[in-house]
């Protein structure tokens, strides 16, 4: 761990818990936006993270970032931080600088960039109705576009978190070549949604032993209940592997990278999030059992985790996607290569 | 929340340190020499499965009291670079029963609260793979409530006289010492303090008797071991008298702590994996893919225990989850191979290796999360970890 990961550790978590109450993502989530938080967060560099100091950012590695990206899955983040995170890594990648606000990734597949304005028909992004820019991810490059026009059918998931389609023209503004690995996009929303996993999950967990702790039936807490104790122990088990492997997979991009031969790479992110996938039917289960009926309150805020932690379990790749992935990995290496699969 | 009660229970991710890395290829080209002779139904299952002639050459290899000091013969290794032998040793498949308990725990038992004359003649014969250990912790109406056992040690004039009964007791028909936990105070409200260890020399001792038991699978390797006035010497006692609570607890600590949590049928998903064809069904690749991810999230958190350990830390919550973790992974491999691959489970000699490595897997499975402390038992210790009980 650096220096840099411990400051954010304590600056980030105590921000968030600060700003981000029951009372304000309730609210959030009826305006679908907080101006107010998006400042306060981008005041404090988080978006530029990972630009290098040149670029006036923190030179921010993988692990410093999980940090931050765990912290927006914890605290239920209800604006595009952690996509604007990946945006900027990709800034520093191609060694370019991005317009304020250029945080809407999109994969050039599904994009008609054939025309110096590019065109776009029923694009899925995560608050699409509020982009003016595009950042376009391509095999060997990026594009930077300066939203034209566009119409957008505003949708959400079951976390409430938009996730709209647009349809309309961009301008391109920048064009950079970058040497990644294809589908970039899809291996870092993976990496992205585990790390907020493990984040959501470790505070539905938190919140499940502080109210066992509190609520009384039959003369003691439920904490004292031998079977509420084991459902406990097991969610402990499920957030601390969540997190290790989410972890796990960030240091392995931070010394392989992410490039045509990242190989290592590609299997640590499936791995992570194949495994928080899988954890998430059980952690969000556990966790509303030991609540009962209060945890199914809208006023009680579960739920802003354990919705996201549904939503997300499906977004950029199920646990089944991965795990094919990996179970072609695993035949490929056959029974002499499935062990230093696992272990490189 | 600001604080999670998960920022206790973090696993930073380790790397073997290269010294430690470099162990491996000599370990792999020892195993791959070794084993090709060793019945497929004897790899499946590492370390229940028991091979003097296997762990005298591993100790001769250097690969056994690796972190035992040189002073009495052992070789001064690191942590780490154990944990690559053992790990490696797990996955090819190799009979380690013999050597196991003696190098996991007895060893390091001995260097902590042995004699100067315990050490210097022990220790060397466990490096050299030639001492076998047998655990004496479980009695008949002692199981999971351990410290309410009842098989006593009195004190006499030269010595001490030892009545009772073990059982569950793995390899003390063939063992050659067993470190055992007795009474020592006859007074039961003393529950945890009136409990001592003891070494056991059972080729010298008069009195004991291993009965093995048979176990569902046909296999001999646990004991009912009677005790029937048995003198043992004054120094068999380990450690301080009634501190035998506490040493058992160190040492159920090393014995839940180590790789073999997880990978102790990994043999099995190596052999299920070459009778699956490439192109099988989606849903086989995904299934088989899940428990990949699973082996590759445990492997992490075992290595990060591991360094921990060599850190000098004590990670007993991190290693009661892994334990958990890791018994619920290998149990669930034999039936997950009869879900995914069509060919049936077989006994010894019938159908091809996989067919008997799984026939024999499915059989010992239950056992897995018996052994070394049941799941309820490890829960109620993570419940006590993050602070609920
Ligand atoms: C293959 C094998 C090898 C072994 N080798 C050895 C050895 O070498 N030396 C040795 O000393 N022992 C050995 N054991 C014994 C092992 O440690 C015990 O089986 C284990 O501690 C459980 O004790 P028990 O079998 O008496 O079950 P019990 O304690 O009777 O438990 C039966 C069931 O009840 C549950 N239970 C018990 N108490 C509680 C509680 N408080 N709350 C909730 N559930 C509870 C248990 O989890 C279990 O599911 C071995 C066992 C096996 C299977």
């Amino acid at each position: 761990m650096s220096e840099l990961t411990d400051i954010l550790q304590d600056s980030v978590n105590k921000v968030l818990h600060e700003k981000l109450t029951w009372d304000s993502l309730k609210s959030i989530e009826e305006n679908a936006w907080s101006e107010d938080l998006w400042s306060e967060l981008k005041d404090l560099g988080l978006p530029t993270l990972f630009l290098t100091e040149e670029q006036g950012g923190m030179n921010a590695s993988w692990q410093d970032a999980y940090v931050v990206l765990r912290a927006c899955g914890r605290f239920a983040v209800p604006i595009p931080i952690p996509e604007a995170i990946i945006a900027n890594w990709y800034a520093r990648e191609a060694n370019i600088q991005l317009p304020d606000n250029c945080w809407a990734l999109v994969d050039e597949k599904s994009i008609d960039v054939s025309a110096k304005d590019v065109s776009f028909n029923d694009v899925g992004v995560p608050w699409g109705r509020l982009a003016n820019y595009l950042l376009i991810i391509g095999d060997n490059n990026l594009r930077v576009a300066e939203v034209k026009n566009k119409s957008v059918k505003k949708q959400e998931n079951i976390g409430r978190d938009p996730r709209d389609l647009i349809t309309g023209e961009a301008k391109i503004l920048e064009e950079a070549s970058i040497d990644l690995c294809s589908n970039s996009l899809l291996y870092l929303g993976a990496l992205q949604r585990s790390a907020q996993i493990a984040g959501a999950a470790s505070m539905a967990f938190d919140l499940a032993v502080k109210y066992s702790g509190e609520r009384e039936q039959f003369g003691r807490s439920l904490s004292k209940f031998q079977a509420i104790q084991h459902y406990l122990s097991d969610l402990a088990g499920l957030v601390a592997s969540v997190d290790a492997i989410s972890l796990a997979a960030c240091n392995t991009l931070d010394s392989q990278g992410l490039r045509k031969n990242s190989h290592n790479s590609l299997k640590a992110i499936a791995a992570a999030k194949c495994q928080s996938s899988d954890s998430v039917e059980k952690i969000s289960r556990l966790a509303h059992q030991v609540h009962g009926a209060i945890g199914f309150t809208y006023e009680y805020g579960l739920h802003y985790v354990t919705r996201r932690l549904w939503a997300w379990r499906s977004e950029f790749g199920s646990s089944n996607y991965w795990g094919e992935f990996l179970g072609d990995l695993a035949l490929d290496a056959g029974e002499n290569g499935v062990w230093p699969l696992i272990t490189k | 929340m600001i604080t999670s009660i998960t920022d206790q229970i973090r696993f930073q991710t380790a790397d073997l340190p290269p010294k430690a890395e470099s162990i491996r290829t000599e370990v792999r080209d020892f195993l791959e020499l070794e084993l090709s002779k060793i019945s497929p139904v004897k790899r499946s299952h590492s370390w229940e499965a028991y091979d003097p002639d296997f762990s005298a050459k591993l100790g001769e290899k250097g690969f056994i009291g690796m972190t035992l000091p040189t002073k009495y013969g052992g070789h001064g290794k690191t942590f780490l670079e154990r944990y690559v032998v053992v790990e490696e040793c797990l996955v090819a498949g190799a009979p380690t029963a013999f050597h196991w308990v003696a190098d996991r725990q007895s060893g390091q038992l001995l260097v902590k609260y042995g004699t100067e004359e315990q050490k210097k003649e022990i220790i060397p014969k466990i490096t050299a793979g030639k001492a076998c250990f047998a655990i004496g912790m479980s009695e008949p109406n002692s199981g999971s409530d351990l410290a309410s056992l009842r098989c006593k040690a009195e004190k006499t004039s030269n010595g001490w006289l030892i009545n009772g009964t073990k059982i569950w007791t793995s390899n003390a028909h063939r063992a050659d010492y067993m470190i055992a936990l007795f009474r020592t105070d006859p007074d039961l409200n003393k529950k945890h303090g009136g409990l001592s260890q003891f070494l056991i020399d059972l080729k010298a001792a008069n009195g004991i008797t291993p009965r093995p038991i048979k176990n569902l699978a046909g296999g001999e390797n646990f004991n009912e071991v009677s005790f029937v006035d048995v003198e043992i010497p004054e120094e068999s006692l380990i450690g301080p008298e009634g501190n035998g609570w506490k040493q058992c607890t160190e040492e159920l600590a090393l014995e839940r702590s180590g790789p073999e949590r997880y990978l102790s049928c990994f043999y099995l998903l190596r052999k299920l994996i070459a009778n699956l064809k490439k192109d099988c069904d989606p849903s086989v690749k995904a299934r088989l893919g899940k428990q990949i991810a699973s082996a590759i999230t445990l492997r992490n958190m075992s290595l990060s225990i591991a360094a921990q350990l060599e850190d000098g830390q004590s990670p007993t919550l991190p290693a009661s989850i892994v334990k958990d973790l890791g018994c619920q992974f290998e149990q669930e491999l034999p039936g997950l191979a009869q879900e995914l691959c069509e060919l049936e489970p077989t006994m010894e000699g019938i159908g091809n290796e996989y067919q008997q490595v799984l026939g024999n897997l499915i059989q010992v499975a239950p056992s897995f999360s018996l052994r070394g402390g049941t799941p309820e038992i490890m829960r109620g210790i993570i419940a006590k970890g993050i602070g609920i009980r």
